[in-house]
């Protein structure tokens, strides 16, 4: 008797273990970044975000009020900011033809059929956030129908906000660069003068909305408010997509190489519309 | 009762999320509060329960998070805790909200060690600290507020629950 209840025992010992063992390589598959949507998770997904999205649709009816309001009263301040900024349109207008005309004969002389900044744009407006703490996503709605693929980088008017991780057949996830556990580094450059200083954004401060970027060439002086953007290496978001602004810089712990924090240019709580990426096909 | 509970909490963590600020101290888990005043309305049929709690969890992964079954799992162990707790603890405004407390805590943890050991995420300590305590404002007012609502709904209607 006793004998068998020890059997039993290590029976069902063996059996949770098991489990267990079964349950963390599930868990390990659905956590996978690069796993693509089965057809079931897509159908499911793209109708509940539209049960969603109807429903909270008169909340965003009012949002969308409220914001149009506050925007009505600071019309007049945009508007003088607005003229400021028209005497200058003509002459940067008048350089952006003539560089384009610039890149077009280099790219025939070159024979190159496509470069690093060359993109295509998709305009898409945030429908759903990610609710779980973790993840720092948000849902667009725009999907595979529309020619959003994984991978495709996301902005906005004000600079980078993340690249699209997941497709479904009418929405998109998009995981946001606001993201402390960032796993992937970005190749960016810094501008100075007319030269750029390269490094690689290694981590995200929530505190301070700011990037920190390390691995910049101990030789260069690099000034507070310099322009970052992206280099285009790493064939995820092009070149030249603004990041942000240079707040600080230091050296590393071995004084080898500079380390800058970088304020994001992208307010990432008022994430309303954005805009995807494509990199022009050949 | 408890399909329209679901329901509504379900669609507010959407709705609020929207609304508040990434990295805010008023994070919302509505779905997973639902869970603790839900299961006096299935008058201890545990099994029917866990199966709801289940069942919202996987929903909540297609739905919200593309993870496959990491919620229906949390949400089914946070079933059984909330199980057990109803054993120790009487149904009482003060008691849910300890409950949600507890939940939360115990919620974050098990996400955070998940995701430690089966996705190859690097988070502090502190983000699993911070996690806790942006959860707990908005989460305890409402699991107060759907408390104070279905039990006035569930005597007026004179619908059965267990104590």
């Amino acid at each position: 008797m006793y004998r068998k209840k020890e059997f039993e025992k290590r029976y069902l010992l063996i059996i949770v273990i098991i489990l267990i063992a079964i349950l963390l390589v599930v868990l390990s598959v659905a956590l996978k970044k690069d796993r693509n949507l089965s057809i079931p998770e897509k159908i499911v997904k793209d109708s509940g975000t539209f049960i969603v999205n109807v429903i909270s649709s008169p909340l965003n009816f009012v949002k969308e009020k409220l914001r149009e309001n506050k925007e009505k009263n600071d019309i007049y301040n945009k508007y003088k900011e607005l003229k400021q900024k028209q005497q200058k349109i003509n002459s940067i207008e008048a350089e952006n033809n003539n560089l384009k005309s610039e890149v077009k004969k280099l790219k025939n002389t070159l024979e190159l059929n496509t470069i690093l900044s060359d993109k295509v744009y998709k305009n898409a407006t945030i429908v759903n956030r990610n609710i779980d703490y973790w993840y720092d996503e948000v849902t667009i709605d725009k999907g595979k129908k529309n020619g959003i693929k994984k991978d495709m980088a996301v902005i906005n008017n004000d600079g980078l906000v993340g690249k699209i991780t997941t497709v479904s057949n009418y929405y998109s996830t998009v995981k946001l660069l606001a993201n402390e556990n960032m796993s992937d580094k970005i190749s960016v450059k810094i501008k100075i003068g007319n030269e750029y200083a390269y490094g690689l954004i290694s981590k995200y401060n929530a505190k301070n909305n700011s990037y920190t970027v390390d691995g910049i060439s101990e030789n260069l002086k690099i000034s507070k408010g310099s322009e970052v953007v992206t280099t285009g290496m790493g064939d995820i978001f092009p070149s030249g997509l603004l990041v942000g602004y240079v707040t600080k810089v230091t050296t590393d712990n071995f004084d080898l190489s500079k380390v800058a924090v970088v304020e994001s240019s992208v307010d990432f709580n008022n994430l309303d519309y954005v805009s995807v990426l494509k990199r022009k096909d050949k | 009762m408890i399909i329209i509970v679901l329901i509504i909490s379900f669609i507010l963590d959407s709705l609020i999320s929207n609304f508040i600020p990434l990295n805010s101290i008023l994070m919302p888990l509505f779905t997973l509060m639902s869970l603790i005043i839900i299961y006096p309305y299935f008058n201890n049929h545990k099994n029917k329960y866990l199966l709801a709690c289940f069942t919202t969890g996987f929903c909540y992964d297609l739905i919200y998070t593309n993870t496959i079954i990491i919620h229906a799992f949390l949400f089914l162990v946070i079933g059984f805790i909330i199980i057990r707790l109803n054993l120790i603890l009487s149904n009482n405004y003060v008691n849910v909200a300890i409950m949600a407390i507890i939940i939360i805590i115990i919620y974050r943890i098990i996400a955070y060690g998940l995701l430690l050991i089966t996705a190859n995420i690097t988070f502090k300590f502190f983000t699993l600290f911070k996690s806790i305590y942006s959860s707990l404002i908005l989460n305890i007012i409402y699991v107060v507020l759907l408390f104070v609502i279905t039990d006035r709904i569930a005597t007026k209607l004179k619908i059965r629950r267990s104590n």
